[in-house]
């Protein structure tokens, strides 16, 4: 135990001090999401090693707290064994069972999260660069919120709060509330870019019973929203 | 109790205003099936009263022929998006039924029962807003 951890510091140490000869980049970056009726905003900090022979290949991971706020959305059954009757990577391929979608209606909706990020992206040229990112693990808070469960044509009220705990799997595999972003950034001096793209933001909620029932039990109900994205970045590290 | 965080605040300046206001429907009913109401049972009746916008008429849930059909007569609403006629447990609508899209904002319109519906637990008749949650009027339901 106390070899893996005197491994993982001197790992750390390394990469962060650059030791294996690659040059890297940190960047902090303030960005607003926007869609019909609703809105994200999110702070992201971002550390990135340079590769290839022109170090125009980025990739690293960071941090990101996104803050989604919405009025009107349709939360949809969200467990992949319920939507696609399956776990596992080939829920990717797999076709959605629509009966057995069940949805909760929120007339607003607040999640926080706080996440661990993967980057990557292509320097296009010395100002303009293409990136990707998305959230990994991590964690949401949020207030409790009344909202209407729907069971084809019979429904009932029903509260939840956002799911705690966020992670990336695959497709409907995913558990939590999850960002990502395309985007591209053009720098407007040394170390100031600006950044527009789209994020695709996944938010989910718990409900306080588990108001599905057929297929089987169910408390968790997550939206998938497209939105505008626009913001700023500021180069800590060329 | 609802917790607002300062993100929520700065991010709610972006919305527009959404009111489940609006005219998307047509005022003339649409044709109904032949239901001979002279002889039909009226099972519950009641009177709508506006809620968050003007519904004014009365509603009658009949039994004809073995089938249950709910009846609004004379009825009018102000207009709005996806306008649903829901039967309900309370004046909340916290656990109901939805019987389907409004036809018409006024005039007299039907709407089949489902023969599992326990008309003992639904007592409230609403004319709901899904999308927007919005109660537009109601009517209590009482025995004949």
């Amino acid at each position: 135990m106390r070899k893996t951890i005197i491994l993982l510091l001197v790992l750390t140490s390394a990469i962060t001090s650059g030791t294996f000869g690659q040059k890297s980049e940190q960047s902090v970056s303030l960005g607003l999401g926007v869609g019909p009726s609703e809105g994200s905003l999110s702070g992201a900090y971002a550390y990135q090693w340079k590769l290839g022979s022109n170090q125009r290949f980025l990739i690293g991971l960071g941090g990101r707290f996104t803050g989604y706020l919405s009025q009107n959305k349709y939360y949809l059954t969200a467990p992949a064994r319920i939507t696609s009757g399956q776990t596992g990577p080939q829920v990717f391929f797999s076709e959605t069972i629509p009966e057995n979608i069940d949805s909760v209606l929120f007339e607003t909706t607040q999640v926080n999260s706080l996440n661990i990020s993967f980057n990557t992206g292509y320097a296009v040229s010395p100002k303009l660069f293409i990136g990707f990112n998305i959230d990994l693990v991590g964690l949401s808070f949020g207030a409790n919120q009344q909202g209407r469960f729907f069971e084809g044509n019979s429904g009932q009220l029903t509260s939840g709060r956002p799911t705690v705990l966020n992670l990336l799997l695959v497709s409907d595999n995913d558990i939590g509330s999850l960002n990502s972003e395309i985007f591209g950034h053009y720098r407007i001096k040394d170390n100031w870019a600006i950044r527009a793209g789209l994020q695709f933001l996944f938010t989910e909620f718990t409900t306080e019973t588990e108001v599905q029932q057929m297929p089987e039990p169910n408390d968790r109900f997550r939206n998938k929203s497209l939105m505008f994205a626009a913001g700023v970045s500021y180069f800590l590290s060329n | 109790m609802k917790t607002i965080y300062p993100t929520g605040l700065i991010v709610a300046c972006l919305f527009l205003a959404t009111a489940c206001g609006g005219d998307e429907m047509s005022s003339t009913p649409s044709p109904e099936a032949d239901i001979d109401l002279a002889k039909s049972i009226v099972l519950l009746h009641g009177d709508f009263e506006s809620v968050v916008h003007v519904v004014t008429g009365k509603v009658r849930i009949y039994e004809t022929a073995g089938d249950r059909v709910l009846v609004l007569d004379p009825f009018t609403t102000e207009a709005g998006p996806d306008l649903k006629v829901y039967l309900s447990t309370d004046d909340n609508a916290s656990e109901f039924i939805n019987l389907g899209d409004l036809k018409a904002n006024s005039g007299r319109q039907y709407y089949p029962i489902a023969d599992d519906v326990a008309l003992s637990k639904y007592m409230y008749v609403h004319i709901w807003c899904q999308d927007f949650t919005v109660n537009f009027g109601q009517a209590a339901l009482k025995e004949n």
